[in-house]
């Protein structure tokens, strides 16, 4: 039986809930406020704007006084945890009911995670779709332009502290850094969170990306999954201005970083599926 | 059909759920496990389910080793413990759901089984609103729809009148009579003894034949 037939009882199952109305609400209140500061100063957002907005995440964290204080990335943080709450329970949740009907019928555990996979990365598009969407609505709404090119008088919004002069990207590099990178990051920590949810507790699961998040704010590198989800620690961006240790990561190498991690995940996950107990909620 | 059961120890967390068991049961056949709640009666339908894996040996189904071999029994109807369905579509809809994953019976056999199973296919009515009863029943449905070779229903009377009982227990030999291995799990007694053609006690991990 091809595993396709497993994944459509997850779009139905998996997918089709209210609860991905919620979606919106993750970026909504992030358009709004980049929508209102730029009418406020006489510009409109573009489509770029709004995306390296969104994923703006915090400048490189660089202690050098205890009384430095650090801007926590709230918004950022908000939608990455938000599809992660969105993505963690389906998987056990079918697995412990109509699933267990499923897999006998499949006849075969690989199929079944892998079809898991499949759904775990089609939710990530959907909620992905969903804030694209809403930075569509939002930019027709204050009447800017569908472009990626971001707005040079935008960038004291955008950027953090440690932005020398305006932001300048061209719509590759946006669409790298504010689209493509973090898409691909959300999905390996989706997927990451799924595969350890074989091994620990949901919640569990749910606090080691939690943490690896935190990790990525305080700990630079691109080896560090949620890194390339953060625009402000692109070295498009983050320049070496004032000083080595503020230069920021490549965009590419977390992007492709966090494709591997994905990869690995799904092997992981498809491993220990074939020797894993199947068993109710309770048990 | 066979499935062979060989000095099969399992452990969950640390915990002795299958102490050496060593059974073998055949085609044509109800076969009934009996004994308290926690005793390991479900754990040895997962088992043969292929849901659970043994830590120490080994459960052949006609010669083919689960784990190893094959993933799932080829030709398997389950109900194990409570009956999940979508609560959003009828009853019909979530067996015809089900029975597209393997497309081995059309609407006419699924129409059949819930008959069987004593409901009314053209009840329009979602599942979230159907009694216990009826939910179990449309579980027993699921499981026979498709014929399958092997058949393991763990407590299918729950939430059954004496009449709905007496209407399942018929259904269930007339599954043995047409060739399928039966197992079925039950705390009660009284209703294995007028059911099965041999009958296992279940206890703290230890499966022995009650003599008749």
């Amino acid at each position: 039986m091809s595993w396709i037939k497993i994944l459509a009882h997850d779009i139905r199952c998996g997918l089709l809930r209210w609860r991905y109305l919620l979606t919106p609400g993750l970026v909504i209140l992030a358009y709004l406020y980049l929508g209102n500061r730029a009418a406020a100063i006489g510009l409109s957002p573009s489509l770029g704007d709004m995306m390296l907005y969104a994923f703006g995440g915090a400048d490189p964290v660089v202690i050098r006084d205890l009384r430095d204080s650090l801007d926590f990335p709230f918004q950022w943080a908000l939608i990455i945890s938000g599809v992660l709450l969105l993505n963690l329970d389906y998987m056990l949740y079918d697995l412990t009911n109509l699933g267990q009907q499923v897999i006998v019928r499949s006849r075969n555990r690989s199929g079944w995670f892998l079809s898991k996979c499949a759904w775990n990365f089609t939710s990530t598009c959907l909620c992905f779709a969903a804030m694209l969407l809403m930075a569509v609505l939002g930019v027709l709404y204050f009447g800017g332009e569908l472009s990626l090119v971001n707005s040079p008088g935008l960038s004291r919004y955008i950027g953090g502290k440690f932005l020398t002069g305006e932001l300048s990207l061209t719509s590759w590099q946006t669409l790298m850094a504010g689209i493509l990178a973090p898409f691909v990051t959300l999905a390996a920590l989706s997927m990451l969170q799924m595969t350890l949810c074989l091994f620990v507790k949901p919640v569990v699961a749910f606090l080691i990306c939690q943490v690896q998040l935190i990790l990525a704010i305080f700990w630079k590198s691109p080896f560090c999954l949620g890194e390339g989800s953060m625009v402000l620690r692109s070295s498009w961006v983050a320049t070496d201005y004032f000083g080595p240790e503020y230069a920021g990561v490549s965009t590419c190498v977390s992007a492709v970083f966090a494709l591997a991690v994905l990869v690995i995940c799904v092997i992981v996950g498809v491993v220990r599926f074939r020797h894993m107990d199947i068993l109710s909620l309770e048990e | 059909m066979l499935i062979e059961i060989k000095d099969v120890t399992k452990t969950i967390k640390k915990a002795l759920i299958l102490d050496r068991v060593s059974l073998e049961f055949k085609g044509g056949l109800i076969y009934g496990l009996q004994g308290p709640n926690g005793s390991g009666k479900t754990m040895l339908m997962r088992l043969v389910a292929g849901l659970i894996l043994p830590t120490k040996g080994e459960v052949l189904i006609d010669g083919k080793r689960l784990g190893r071999d094959i993933d799932f029994p080829p030709s398997l109807g389950l109900l194990i413990e409570n009956p999940a369905f979508l609560p959003g579509y009828t009853g019909k809809r979530n067996l015809e759901l089900l029975a597209e994953l393997q497309n081995r019976v059309g609407e006419k056999e699924i129409c059949q089984a819930i008959r069987d199973a004593g409901l009314d296919p053209e009840d329009k009515r979602k599942y979230r609103k159907y009694s216990l009863g009826m939910k179990q029943r449309l579980g027993i449905a699921a499981a026979i729809m498709e014929k399958p070779d092997i058949l393991l229903l763990d407590e299918p009377t729950n939430a059954l009148d004496e009449g709905g009982v007496e209407e399942i227990c018929g259904l269930i030999r007339r599954e043995r009579d047409r060739g399928a291995l039966v197992i079925v799990a039950c705390h009660d007694r009284d209703l294995l003894e007028g059911l099965a053609d041999e009958i296992y006690t279940v206890a703290e991990g230890r499966v022995e034949r009650r003599q008749p």
